[in-house]
C-alpha cells in the first residue's frame, strides 16, 4: 500500500508547506499529495484561493525540495482549479523537474483530466470522487458507475473518499487495472478496513498511522 | 506496507497504460503484479537526522514519538486548539476554541521535555486558564442559550379556539459550565459538554385551556371546547338589543351554587327586590359570573326564552345544562363572545 501524506502531512505541520513535506518525509512516506492552484500565473500550494497563505509555497519549490531530499517520492497533484493556462503551467513544471513519470494529476473533472492527458500523454491521471456528500448512496452505486466515470475521464487511477470505498468497487477497479487511492484517512481503524479491501494507496494527514515495518 | 519508489512509479505508469488496455483486461495483471512485488527500502533519503522525540512518548495522551520538535509542536497545538463542543440540544450547540475561553498551553516546554523523555513516557502539558475570561465567556453562552418562559395562549380562529403551547424557560448555570469547560481544558479532552441549565415553568400552561367556551351571540349558541376540539353545544338566550351581551374575551370570575339574585343598578331593575334561592330565582340554580361586569352564565326558570335574544345581557341556559357546565368549568376558564 502506498503511504501518501495529505497536503504534505497536515497533522504534523501547516498544510501545503515545505515544512509539511519535510514532516511527512521525516515520518516516512512513499508519496505526497499537494493541493495545487494558480495565483498570478504561478502554480502554488493551497487548498483554495480563500485559504491562500501570505507567502504561498510554489510547486516549483516543493518539487525542488523533493528532488533534493527524496527524489523517489511520488507526487499527487490535486488540481483545485481548472483552466488551460494552469494545466499547461502544471505540466511544464513537472516536465522541467523531470517529475512526469512519478507524478499523478488528480481532479474531479473528466474534462480537466482529458486536457492534461492531451498536453502530456505520459502523465498519469486520477479521477477524484465524490465531490458532495450522501456517501452511502454513492457507495452502493459506485461499483456500477466507476468504469463509465473512469472511461469518461480517461484516468489511470482513482482517488476515492474513503466512505465510498467498498469491496466491489475495489475489485471492479482492479479488474480495470486501475489502482484505488483513498482520502483522507486519519484513523487506524479505517486504515485497517481499507487495507483488508486491498486499496492501493492511502492519503493521510498523519503518516504515523501506517504500521512501521 | 513499504514499497520502493521505482516499483510504485512503475505501478502508476503501468496503470496509465492499463486504462487504455483496461477493457481488454491487460492492465489488471500489471498493476496487481507490481503491487505485490515491491522491494523494501526507505523511500526517503534523510540528511543529518534532526532530533526526534523518542518512540512511544506522548504529551497529555497525544502520541508524538518519532516526530521532530516542530512537528510535535504543531500536532499538539492543533489538538489543543480544537473547539470544545458545548451542547444544549440537537440544534443548539457551540464549539469555542481554547483561545476564546482564555486558555493557553505550554506546548513548547512540553515538547522540550518530550525530546529528552524516556521512550514510552507520558509528558504532562501545562494548560493555563484565565478564570475571569472563562467566566466572561460563559456570559456569551448564556446570551445565546438563555430564554424566558413563554405562557401558553389561546385565540380564536374561524370561530374555533387555537391553543399555542407554552415554552419552558432556560437559564445557563454559568459556574457549573465554567467548571466543565475547565476540566476539558486541563485534561485535554474534547468530549462534548452538556450545557448545565435550570428550567423554569411559565405561569400559564396548555392545560389552562382544557375548557374553552365560545358564545355565539347572534345564533344564541354556547359551545364548550376541549382544547381545540368541540365537546358540547348548548342553546342559550342572550341580551336583547337594548341590553346587548358584550363581545370580547372574558373569563369566569366567580361560581355560585343556588345564588341569591340582587337587582342590578340598571333601569329595568328599578324597584325590584332581591330574590332568595328557589324555583322563582332568575338565576336558576347556578351562577358563573364573567369578568365583564354584571354579566354571567346562569340557569333560567324561563325555558321559553332559550334560543332568543331577550335577556338583559346575561347568557341564560336550561337549568340542567347550567348545572352540568358548572361542574365542568373552573374559575379562570376562557370565554369568547362573538357576534355570529
Amino acid at each position: 500500500m502506498l503511504r501518501i501524506g495529505h497536503r504534505g502531512a497536515a497533522r504534523l505541520a501547516p498544510a501545503n508547506t515545505l515544512a509539511a513535506i519535510e514532516a511527512a518525509l521525516a515520518v516516512g512516506i512513499d508519496a505526497v499529495e499537494l493541493d495545487v492552484l494558480s495565483v498570478g500565473g504561478r502554480v502554488v500550494l493551497s487548498h483554495s484561493a480563500r485559504e491562500l497563505a501570505s507567502e504561498p509555497v510554489t510547486l516549483d519549490d516543493a518539487l525542488e525540495l523533493l528532488a533534493q531530499r527524496a527524489p523517489e517520492t511520488l507526487v499527487v497533484a490535486d488540481m483545485k482549479v481548472s483552466g488551460p493556462a494552469f494545466e499547461r503551467d502544471l505540466v511544464d513544471l513537472l516536465r522541467r523537474h523531470e517529475a512526469v513519470p512519478r507524478a499523478l494529476a488528480a481532479s474531479g473533472s473528466a474534462d480537466v483530466l482529458r486536457r492534461v492527458q492531451k498536453l502530456e500523454p505520459a502523465l498519469a491521471t486520477s479521477l477524484t470522487y465524490p465531490r458532495g456528500r450522501f456517501f452511502l448512496l454513492k457507495r452502493l452505486a459506485l461499483p456500477f458507475r466507476i468504469a463509465g466515470l473512469l472511461e469518461a475521464a480517461g484516468a489511470s487511477a482513482t482517488t476515492l473518499r474513503h466512505p465510498v470505498i467498498s469491496r466491489p468497487v475495489v475489485e471492479r477497479c482492479h479488474e480495470l487495472g486501475v489502482p484505488v487511492l483513498a482520502w483522507t484517512v486519519n484513523r487506524p481503524s479505517v486504515l485497517a478496513r481499507l487495507d483488508a479491501l486491498g486499496v492501493d494507496g492511502v492519503i493521510t494527514d498523519d503518516p504515523r498511522i501506517f504500521p512501521t515495518s | 506496507m513499504r514499497r520502493s519508489g521505482p516499483a510504485a512509479l512503475a505501478f502508476l505508469a503501468c496503470a496509465a497504460a492499463g486504462v487504455l488496455a483496461a477493457f481488454v483486461l491487460a492492465g489488471g495483471v500489471g498493476a496487481q503484479g507490481l503491487l505485490t512485488t515491491g522491494t523494501t527500502s526507505t523511500g526517503t533519503t534523510t540528511e543529518p537526522e534532526p532530533t526526534l522525540v523518542p518512540p512511544g512518548v506522548t504529551i497529555a495522551g497525544i502520541p508524538v514519538g518519532g516526530l521532530t520538535a516542530d512537528s510535535a509542536i504543531f500536532t499538539v497545538q492543533e489538538r489543543f486548539n480544537r473547539g470544545i463542543p458545548l451542547v444544549l440540544n440537537r440544534q443548539r450547540r457551540l464549539a469555542p476554541t481554547p483561545g476564546v475561553v482564555g486558555a493557553t498551553a505550554r506546548v513548547e516546554a512540553a515538547v522540550q521535555r518530550a525530546l529528552t523523555a524516556a521512550p514510552g513516557e507520558t509528558v504532562p502539558l501545562t494548560v493555563l486558564v484565565s478564570e475571569e475570561r472563562l467566566f466572561a465567556y460563559t456570559a456569551t453562552v448564556a446570551r445565546r442559550f438563555n430564554r424566558n418562559p413563554l405562557d401558553a395562549q389561546v385565540f380564536l380562529r374561524r370561530g374555533r379556539p387555537k391553543v399555542v403551547t407554552e415554552r419552558l424557560g432556560v437559564a445557563v448555570q454559568r459556574s457549573q459550565l465554567a467548571g466543565a469547560i475547565h476540566k476539558r481544558l486541563v485534561t485535554m479532552s474534547r468530549a462534548a459538554v452538556r450545557v448545565p441549565t435550570r428550567v423554569s415553568m411559565p405561569e400559564t400552561t396548555r392545560r389552562t385551556f382544557r375548557n374553552v367556551i365560545v358564545i355565539h351571540r347572534g345564533s344564541n349558541r354556547l359551545e364548550l371546547f376541549n382544547y381545540e376540539r368541540l365537546r358540547k353545544r348548548f342553546r342559550v338566550a342572550t341580551g336583547q338589543s337594548v341590553y346587548p351581551t358584550p363581545l370580547g374575551r372574558f373569563h369566569i370570575a366567580v361560581k355560585w351554587r343556588n345564588p341569591w339574585w340582587y337587582p342590578p343598578n340598571s333601569r329595568w331593575a328599578q324597584g325590584l327586590k332581591p330574590v332568595p334561592p328557589g324555583p322563582d330565582n332568575p338565576l336558576g340554580t347556578r351562577w358563573m359570573g364573567l369578568s365583564a361586569p354584571g354579566v354571567g352564565i346562569h340557569g333560567t326558570p324561563n325555558p321559553g326564552s332559550i334560543g332568543y335574544s331577550v335577556s338583559h345581557g346575561c347568557i341564560r341556559m336550561y337549568i340542567p345544562d347550567a348545572e352540568w357546565l358548572f361542574n365542568v368549568v373552573d374559575i379562570g376558564t376562557t370565554v369568547f363572545i362573538v357576534p355570529g
